[in-house]
């Protein structure tokens, strides 16, 4: 039954083997002490994370005046960030569900860590819409339920889609992430003793490994993945609605749903690739996540990015073909207004710098690999300034054009998210596997039968 | 409230005392503490009412009431309308034509706790001051007074004691007035105008807020700003509102204004002599104009040598100017400054700049504030608890009534000299009681025929000589000579033209700035939105103050223009000026950076021939929607910018009529003012354009659409509805509006400006007394906006369905069509035939702001209108 | 007690081949466990072809929820909000989309928990002392004693026979 040449991804998992010596690497995050670095993560994390309750509390107890928004500039750092963090929660989704459909067998081993990153920046993602509100306590009446004032949500607006797409998108990549973790929650229950063992014995459901369970289990897995995939491309693009619904110049653009898609995949897979090479190296696990992952994930960051590229030069295109004077206007605004620096530096990383992914020099030197994810983050930060902030500051009537400073309650919001997010993963990858295990062996039965 | 503070120390401190009720907040980063050291405050009402046991005969529940009164602002009267509400004056507007800020803004410091100071001991103060008087020389300073009753009281007293000495004190006089009319006429007169009988109008270096009459040359002069239209030209040392209407405007110094002047008198005959210039053919087409039919308007601060010319001149052009006799019996003057400085006994009663009161024998201060540096300080009446009488700016004689009992145990300046006295004030006279129920004038001014006695030229006196940099000291036009520095409403009012709220600064040309070095510095701030500017020091005729700099287009070269709220001369309003940089830095707040047109056509001006030309532009359209019901109005608004001064009364009007906090400089840094009204300023090619901008009530609002909640919302009438209480705050629908005619509470505003700067004191406050009960008072989290005055449209409603009837035609009035000097605003049902409106919309210079955004809007604007003298081209004359 | 026999094949296909047989002899209580998911195991235990039609119900339901949503609220408490219709169906494709993947997400993962039969408390396999190797590398039948054609020695023969390690499983 075994073919003579070797399986097409027989790289995908690099060293000498079995079963046993794979899942107890696999399992080791889990299992064995936390190595240096990941203390350092999860010290640094929880100090940010308490540094961004003190600042949601002073948010909360003074209003939204600490923060540096004003009248033209209605929405700053907090729509930013939100756009920021729901577009680095699409490449978890991207690899978990698209790839799955492709049957692209490099997922296997980053879909794990991938979702987590996308449920823990939806998470953090998601504390912005509810704590820009000027009354916060009153968050529920975006939900439609019967209230004494008669009144329901206005589903005419892009917020009121927001809420579901968001809702849905939490929804639908926590319950995939926990799919995926059944059964090998039920492999560390078999494993582990004492709080651990209840723990995951209550997680995993039960799960036997029943073949006939695994069945459907890899039914609704694939379906689920068939969801996911229009989910993904929606949400951003309703996110994107929010602004191409409005009137504003540079927010007028019907471009922006796969604008904001291919930016977010960019953004997502830049992200994957900051927290995946120090993951590696620190858990040493270049044997099943290879450079040809890395290199995959290089080549989708650069497909991506392209995109992202192209449009921000359509833009420029439409600004003049459009002959809207503030659309003009707008555009010269950001080449020469006071923020010019940071639409030239969003240009500068997501146009040029771009361009070294082309090169494999470039693309496989790890150094460089990390430093772009970084720096593919940063630009597609200021891409979400530009868009919301510098927008916003140059509109229509000259008489109400005002400039946009954030406070430092707008910068820890944004740290202490940053916080958050790394908490969380480094508390995921010490309870939960950050690759999946069965999947990973499955993979190795399949590379291996060649 | 803040330390009283003496004129040294006003010249050195004033520039730096930051009045934010919400300064601490980034500072310290506390709203509630820290904030303006708080007087105690006394609640003048408590939250939980006893309803009347019985009710008195006139009081209504929720009801209204109207009264006629006169206030005074610098001693003139101004006739209102006061609303008044359950006994709280509540609202004004112009009982005739037109009026000032002051009178609208000074119902803040009708109910301002900071007014109370220790409880007022009258009968030991007159005792004092009767032993005072026995003592030796008493100086009694007086505001500026043109109270028949006062006069007749002061007699009196000065009989009675011989030794109470009188002076009257005003930092911006009108004495060179009358002393040109000595010159040209022999006797003090003051001319009365009616600028609206003329074709043309030479406004010679005066702004509205300068001129006691200058708001009602406005309304007059705007009647005429439509087709056919007076033309009107401004030559101007400073760049004023007034200025920026005219046709033609030509900036020259002060000095050179009154240069320019002789050359007019001298093109017209009036005195001998050839020009020397003709202003690049300004003046020979300037003169043909005049000779028309024209008058000249003149500034109370140039000389008396320019104001006897302007006399003359406008006799040769037979200008429609009257004569009355001076409605103060004495020239208040800023020399009375001195005189109290030096007095051994000193009662101050007058308004402005404060003398020293340190080191004096006696020393006691009347005034709406408490006084801590004197011996003595005692409450004056606010105008609405007081009566009396007042001349207007026409020589009328209005009698005042008091609308309240004074809140605080003030008396007016009647009382007090009565009480020194001992005697008893009459109550109002039965006359007084019928003028002030038929709103009309106690008694008519009497007019005075002059005649220019021959031989003006020779005894002419001198005119002002140039010097390289020359200052002028005008009233700042929020906050005058300073009476108004504790008034929130009008510190945050934005100046005109500059913008700038909480401050004055030293205004400067930029090719001034540019020559200080100091124009390079300041473009780069503002391009980051920093507000620090340079500080100066400023020095003249032997004073010297520290100011920021503002470069403001239009100026003239080597002119200044101080505010005298900050730099305050006893011996004159205009001098040779010398200023330096000082290398420091300070915040200077305007609510506009942005004054120059981009491609956006955001305002349109035209010139008289092509409006009358143009057909009436239809708007387009476009929607795939079929139209909602239409219900019984169709509420909208037109703004006519060719009335419209600029001067910012709509948006006080709006401000104390809907309850819209004053935030503070550091909030309106952040550009977070509540102003519902924003008056955008343009520096365009035809000059300053003015353009009121609010909620335009669009058919198809942007704002609407994207609220998830529902909390705006379209009425069957056309009212974009802001349901406060159903607002979360997304800030979605302000993001969304192309106008940005929404404000955010970012803070609890309303509760701190109640609470004077703490929120949590806003109900024990007596300003809550302010608050109009028709407009919910906003809290934090809520976005607010233009309503319409929806308020004033289901009032009118009702009392319609009470009186069995419709609503007639203009019988709904907004606050800021109310009061607005040039009638630019007009309010109206687009459903009513018979509503001028109609004729607005077909007007052919009637516009849309932002047409292309295709969001319908039922606010709507009219062109400004120029009308140039075809003979001048723009720009040869530096206009 | 005795709960079954856990017999452990070190491949699919032996489990196939083993299960084949087992049906063959008339065995029906019995379960296959395997650490991933064995292609062709269908057809030896039969498949649930339901998922994609159970999925295209919930999708079904899930629109009408959306749509009823919308156009109920909009209905219940008409107003005119920017001077769109009341019913503006482009605005209404959003959230219908998103409530009907929502729908099929929840409804289709409590559909799977329920057809495993999950949360399950206990199971006597899991009671074998090599029950983790199914979860690992190797591949386990559990045939339940209370199969009518069990015998513990004859089945364990058959089952070795097959090419498993045979385990007992018992309650202690």
């Amino acid at each position: 039954m075994a073919h003579k040449e070797p399986h097409p991804d027989h790289d995908l998992i690099q060293g000498e083997w079995t079963e046993k010596t794979l899942v107890e690497k696999l399992l080791e995050p889990v299992e064995k002490p936390a190595p240096r670095p990941w203390r350092v993560v999860v010290a640094v994390g929880a100090a940010l994370t308490l540094v961004w309750l003190y600042s949601l509390f002073v948010t909360f107890v003074k209003g939204l005046g600490t923060w540096g928004i004003n009248q033209p500039v209605a929405w700053g750092f907090d729509i930013v960030h939100f756009v920021w963090w729901i577009g680095i929660g699409h490449a978890g989704t991207l690899i978990s569900a698209i790839l799955v459909l492709m049957r692209q067998n490099w997922r296997d081993s980053l879909n794990r860590v991938t979702e987590a990153m996308t449920l823990f920046a939806v998470l953090a993602a998601a504390t912005y819409p509810l704590i820009h509100m000027g009354r916060p306590q009153l968050f529920y009446w975006v939900m439609p339920y019967p209230t004494h004032m008669a009144l329901w949500p206005q589903y005419k607006s892009p917020l009121s889609w927001d809420v579901l797409a968001i809702m849905t998108y939490l929804t639908i990549s926590t319950l995939f992430l926990y799919l995926g973790l059944i059964p090998d929650l039920a492999l560390l229950r078999e494993r582990s003793k004492g709080w651990r063992r209840k723990l995951y014995g209550w997680l995993s459901l039960g799960w036997t490994g029943n073949a006939v369970h695994w069945q459907r289990y890899r039914a609704v897995y694939v379906l689920l993945a068939g969801l996911a995939t229009p989910v993904v491309i929606s949400v951003h693009s309703v996110v994107s609605m929010d602004f191409a619904y409005g009137l504003v110049p540079g927010w007028h653009l019907t471009v922006f749903p796969p604008f904001f898609a291919a930016g977010a995949i960019y953004s997502g897979f830049a992200m994957a690739l900051t927290l995946i090479i120090p993951l590696r190296k620190w858990y040493r696990l270049e044997g099943v996540i290879t450079d040809r992952h890395l290199d995959w994930m290089a080549k989708v960051t650069l497909a991506s990015g392209l995109g992202v590229a192209y449009i921000y030069l359509l833009e420029i295109f439409i600004a003049w073909y459009a002959g809207e004077p503030a659309e003009w206007a707008q555009q010269l605004w950001r080449m020469t207004g006071p923020y010019a620096p940071y639409y030239w530096a969003m240009m500068l990383i997501n146009v040029v710098l771009l361009q070294t992914l082309w090169f494999p020099r470039f693309r496989k030197n790890l150094t460089w690999l990390f430093i772009f994810s970084i720096l593919a983050n940063v630009g597609m930060w200021l891409e979400r300034f530009v868009i919301v902030i510098i927008s916003l500051s140059h509109d229509f009537l000259p008489g109400n054009f005002h400039l946009y400073y954030p406070t430092w309650v707008d910068w820890t919001l944004f740290l202490g998210t940053i916080g958050f997010f790394l908490f969380g993963l480094a508390l995921f990858i010490r309870i939960f596997p950050p690759i999946a295990v069965a999947e990973m062996v499955h993979l190795f039965h399949r590379l291996r039968k060649h | 409230m803040k330390e009283p503070r003496g004129y040294k120390k006003a010249l050195e401190r004033e520039p730096f005392q930051e009045d934010v009720p919400f300064g601490p907040v980034t500072r310290r980063g506390f709203l509630a503490l820290g904030l303006l050291s708080l007087a105690a405050c006394t609640p003048v009402v408590r939250r939980k009412g006893v309803p009347y046991v019985r009710q008195p005969e006139w009081v209504v529940e929720g009801g209204e009431a109207e009264f006629v009164t006169a206030l005074p602002h610098a001693g003139f009267a101004e006739p209102v309308r006061v609303k008044v509400y359950q006994e709280r004056p509540l609202f004004m507007a112009p009982l005739e034509r037109a009026m000032s800020p002051y009178p609208l803004a000074g119902l803040y410091a009708l109910y301002d706790p900071a007014r109370q100071g220790k409880a007022p001991d009258w009968e030991g103060f007159y005792a004092a001051w009767r032993q005072a008087l026995a003592e030796g020389e008493t100086l009694l300073v007086l505001p500026r007074t043109t109270s028949p009753s006062l006069e007749g009281l002061l007699e009196r007293a000065q009989a009675r004691f011989p030794n109470l000495r009188v002076a009257r004190f005003e930092a911006w006089s009108l004495e060179n007035v009358y002393l040109g009319a000595e010159a040209a006429f022999g006797r003090r007169v003051w001319p009365v105008y009616a600028p609206e009988k003329v074709e043309t109008v030479l406004l010679l270096d005066v702004e509205a807020h300068e001129h006691p009459a200058g708001y009602l040359w406005w309304e007059a002069l705007s009647r005429r700003r439509l087709p056919p239209m007076n033309r009107i030209y401004a030559v101007e040392s400073g760049a004023s509102l007034l200025g920026s209407m005219a046709d033609h405007r030509l900036a020259l110094k002060p000095s050179q204004v009154e240069a320019f002047l002789l050359a007019l008198a001298q093109t017209l005959g009036v005195v001998q002599g050839t020009p020397a210039l003709d202003y690049g053919g300004f003046l020979p087409a300037l003169a043909e104009d005049l000779q028309r039919g024209g008058v000249v308007l003149a500034g109370p601060q140039l000389s008396p040598g320019a104001q006897a010319l302007v006399m003359a001149i406008n006799q040769v052009l037979k200008a429609p100017v009257r004569y009355v006799e001076p409605p103060e019996k004495e020239a208040a003057t800023p020399k009375a400054f001195q005189q109290a400085e030096g007095a051994e006994r000193l009662v101050w009663a007058a308004e402005g700049p404060l003398p020293s009161l340190s080191g004096k024998a006696f020393s006691a201060a009347l005034s709406l504030y408490p006084n801590k540096a004197a011996s003595w300080s005692l409450p004056l009446a606010h105008p609405l608890e007081a009566s009396g009488q007042h001349r207007d700016a026409e020589g009328r004689l209005w009698s005042s009534q008091a609308l309240i009992q004074p809140l605080w145990g003030g008396k007016t300046l009647e009382e007090v000299l009565a009480g020194l006295l001992g005697e008893e004030l009459p109550a109002l006279s039965p006359e007084e009681k019928r003028a002030l129920a038929e709103g009309r004038p106690l008694a008519e001014a009497r007019e005075v025929p002059m005649e220019v006695r021959p031989g003006l030229e020779g005894r002419l006196p001198p005119l002002r000589k140039e010097a390289p940099w020359e200052l002028t000291l005008r009233p700042d036009a929020s906050l005058y000579d300073g009476r108004y520095r504790d008034n929130p409403y009008l510190q945050e009012l934005p100046r005109p033209l500059s913008r700038l709220v909480w401050d004055g600064a030293l205004l400067l040309s930029e090719e001034d700035a540019e020559a200080l070095g100091l124009l390079a510095d300041i473009r780069a701030r503002e391009r980051r939105a920093d507000p620090k500017r340079p500080l100066l020091r400023v020095k003249a005729g032997g004073k010297e103050a520290l100011l920021p700099l503002w470069p403001l287009p239009g100026l003239p070269k080597g002119s200044g223009v101080a505010p005298l709220s900050h730099f305050f001369h006893p011996e004159g309003v205009v001098w040779p000026m010398e200023v330096a940089a000082t290398g420091r830095h300070y915040p200077l707040v305007s609510t506009q950076y942005h004054g120059y047109l981009g491609e956006v056509e955001a305002v349109k001006v035209l010139e008289e021939k092509r409006a009358l030309e143009m057909e009436a532009h239809k708007e387009k359209r476009v929607s795939f929607y079929p139209p909602w019901p239409q219900g019984e109005h169709a509420w909208a608004m037109t703004v006519d910018l060719s009335r419209c001064l600029g001067c910012g009364l709509c948006t006080l009007a709006c401000q104390v009529e809907n309850n819209i906090p004053v935030v503070g400089k550091e909030e309106v840094a952040k550009g977070r003012e509540m102003h519902w009204i924003r008056i955008d300023r343009y520096f365009a090619e035809e000059g300053v354009v003015h353009q009121p901008v609010m909620c335009q009530h669009c058919e198809k609002a942007p704002c609407e659409a994207v609220c998830p909640v529902a909390a705006t919302e379209h009425s069957s009438e056309g009212l974009n509805l802001m349901v406060y209480n159903r607002c979360v705050g997304t800030k979605y629908c302000s993001a969304n509006c192309p106008y940005k005619a929404r404000r955010f509470n970012f803070f609890p505003y309303g509760e701190a400006f109640v609470g004077k700067g703490d929120p949590r004191k806003a109900k024990e406050s007596p300003l809550s007394l302010l608050m109009n009960p028709e407009v919910t008072v906003r809290s934090r989290g809520v976005m607010e906006k233009c309503t319409y005055c929806v308020q004033r449209i289901e009032t009118t409603r009702a009392k319609a369905a009470m009186e069995g009837r419709k609503v007639r035609t203009g019988e709904v009035v907004t606050a800021c069509q109310e009061v607005c000097p040039g009638k630019a605003i007009h309010f109206g049902d687009l459903l009513d035939p018979e509503d001028p409106i109609q004729a607005h919309r077909k007007e052919g210079r009637h516009y849309t702001l932002l047409e292309e955004a295709n969001t319908w809007p039922r606010t709507t604007y009219l062109a400004h209108l120029k009308n140039p003298n075809p003979k001048l081209k723009e720009g040869e004359h530096g206009a | 007690m005795l709960y079954g026999l856990m017999a452990y094949f070190d491949s699919a296909e032996r489990l196939l081949e083993a299960l084949r047989v087992l049906k063959e002899k008339g065995y029906r209580h019995l379960e296959a466990l395997t650490p991933n998911p064995v292609e062709g195991i269908e057809e030896v235990l039969g498949g649930d072809g339901r998922i994609p039609w159970i999925a295209f119900g919930l999708g079904v339901l899930g629109v009408g929820l959306g749509l009823f949503l919308q156009i109920y609220t909009t209905l219940d408490y008409p107003h005119n909000a920017g001077g769109k219709p009341l019913l503006g169906w482009p605005a209404f494709i959003p959230v219908t989309f998103e409530l009907t993947i929502l729908t099929i997400t929840v409804g289709i993962f409590l559909f799977l928990l329920y057809m495993n039969g999950l949360p399950l408390a206990a199971h006597p396999a899991v009671r074998a002392k090599e029950y983790v190797r199914v979860l690992l590398d190797e591949y386990g039948i559990f045939v339940y004693a209370t199969d009518p054609r069990f015998d513990l020695e004859g089945t364990r023969a058959l089952l070795r026979e097959l090419g498993a390690e045979v385990e007992e499983v018992r309650r202690d």
